[in-house]
Order: C-alpha cells, then sequence, then structure tokens
C-alpha cells in the first residue's frame, strides 16, 4: 500500500468516492471543480490506477488546519487506509507548521487512536462553518469536533 | 537563495511583497485568507527567513491551471529568481499530470523564452 499526492487522472475517481459517501450523508459533498482546485490538499491509496482511499488536509488560517474528505471504499476498510492517510496529512501538517489539526467527524473513535480529543465545536472559530452552511444538517451538526495538537 | 513550498510562516511576507506590487496597479491583490485557504499553489524563494519572491500555480481543473500572484522583492531583481519560480511551477504542474498552463501577464519576453505562447483573451474570458 502506497500513500501518494492525488494527481488530476484521479480526479474523477475521488470525485465518486466522496460523493458515494454524501450521497449517505455520512461526508459532505464536493464538486469536481473544487477537488481540481485543491487537488495539492489531497493524498489518495491507488490499487492498479483505481483510488480505494483518499483524505485532504485543507489550510483555513495559520492556526486552523484541517482534516477533511476522508474516504475508503467499503470493498478496501478495515486495512488500515484511512489510517495512513490521516497519518500522511498529519506529517504533512507538521511539515507546514500546523500548530494544531482539527476535524468534524462521524468516527470519533478512530480519530481518537492519533490522540484527537474530542471538543465542544463552539471552540473553533466560525470560519471552520465555512462549507457548513451547505450542509443540509446545518446548523444541527451532529458531528463530533475533534482537535490534535502537534 | 533556495525555492521551496510555502509554509505557514511565510504566509505574512508573501502577503506583504504581494501587496506591494497590487498597490502600484502591476498585480491583482491578494487576502491573508485568500493565500491561507490556497498555500499549497504558492512556490517560494527564500534567502534565511525572508522571502524574497513567490508564485502560485492555481488548478481550475484536469486541463487548464493559472500561473499567478507572481512577486519578486525589488531589490532581488534581475537574478533569475522569478524564472526559477515559474519553473518550479511548471514541474509542479507537468508532475501532477497537467497539460496546459495560463497565465496573464505584462512580462512577454519573460513568457516567451519559458515557452508561452499568446492566446486570445477572449477564450481565455470563456474559460475563466
Amino acid at each position: 500500500m502506497k500513500i501518494e499526492k492525488a494527481k488530476i487522472a484521479d480526479v474523477p475517481q475521488m470525485h465518486r468516492l466522496i460523493n458515494y459517501f454524501a450521497d449517505k450523508g455520512e461526508l459532505l459533498p464536493r464538486s469536481m471543480s473544487e477537488l481540481y482546485e485543491n487537488l495539492r490538499d489531497f493524498f489518495v491509496v491507488r490499487d492498479s490506477g483505481e483510488v480505494m482511499a483518499c483524505g485532504a488536509l485543507h489550510i483555513l488560517w495559520s492556526d486552523l488546519t484541517e482534516i477533511k474528505a476522508l474516504a475508503v471504499a467499503e470493498s478496501q476498510q478495515e486495512q488500515g487506509l484511512g489510517e495512513a492517510i490521516v497519518q500522511a496529512c498529519l506529517e504533512e501538517a507538521r511539515n507546514i507548521g500546523a500548530p494544531s489539526v482539527f476535524c468534524l467527524t462521524y468516527k470519533a473513535s478512530f480519530f481518537e487512536r492519533f490522540g484527537f480529543l474530542r471538543i465542544d465545536v463552539m471552540e473553533l472559530p466560525r470560519k471552520v462553518w465555512g462549507e457548513c452552511q451547505r450542509c443540509p444538517k446545518f446548523p444541527n451538526c451532529d458531528e463530533t469536533a475533534m482537535i490534535l495538537h502537534l | 537563495m533556495r525555492i521551496e513550498k510555502a509554509a505557514l510562516a511565510d504566509v505574512p511576507q508573501m502577503h506583504r511583497l504581494i501587496n506591494y506590487f497590487a498597490d502600484r496597479g502591476e498585480m491583482g491583490p491578494r487576502s491573508m485568507n485568500e493565500i491561507y485557504e490556497n498555500i499549497r499553489d504558492f512556490s517560494v524563494a527564500k534567502e534565511g527567513e525572508e522571502v524574497v519572491g513567490c508564485t502560485a500555480l492555481h488548478i481550475k481543473g484536469a486541463d487548464f491551471a493559472l500561473l499567478r500572484s507572481g512577486a519578486v522583492a525589488e531589490a532581488w531583481q534581475g537574478r533569475g529568481i522569478g524564472t526559477a519560480l515559474i519553473e518550479a511551477c511548471l514541474e509542479e504542474a507537468r508532475s501532477l499530470g497537467l497539460s496546459r498552463i495560463v497565465a496573464i501577464t505584462s512580462k512577454l519576453p519573460l513568457a516567451h523564452k519559458l515557452g508561452f505562447r499568446e492566446l486570445d483573451a477572449k477564450i481565455l474570458l470563456r474559460e475563466l
């Protein structure tokens, strides 16, 4: 298993993977255009050219960095792909100089394995809601806000 | 002098550099927020901890990326830093699998030297 930075050719498959879970209400949907414009946020795991998993590290401000759009194809789950992508994101966050990383997730126990702590979403600046407004659940978010200090 | 991908600590200096030239009408202004949110677009030229130049490669689609926000501090101009920054962006574009880079510039001789050719602005406006 190899974790790599996403390339242009991965976008259609990343789009399909993320929106498969978005349709089930587990992730925010992403347009192709958004994926292209933020391509360098993304890591992917490929198997024979096929994208099996992806995840992004997005910078919002000097002290505000988020892991988002983490998705592992159902047939490939429980094999450590998601974990490997989170580790790659955390290493990149350290390299770019981020003091902490936050996430909004339905899989709090997964993120606890890396040391993420549960926090009240209100502790995060309102800026993190930038893309929440297009979530059908907003403002009644039922995800868990978590933060890891690096 | 070294060329590298921008880090969070570089942003205040990049912001100052870009807006110095934006104030003189030589390029578009960028907010601090825009630079943070698109930090992965940027390559910087650094001397020690000082940012002496920067350039961004902003991907718009499968075959369309914009080269933008290119700036070299006045005291450092004329040493090939801008060219080195653009070459770093083009190299990154190739490795990502992009096939076409667009730039809007007043520096035509430099663009020609780097292999760019002129494009009808009307075609560009439609795509933007």
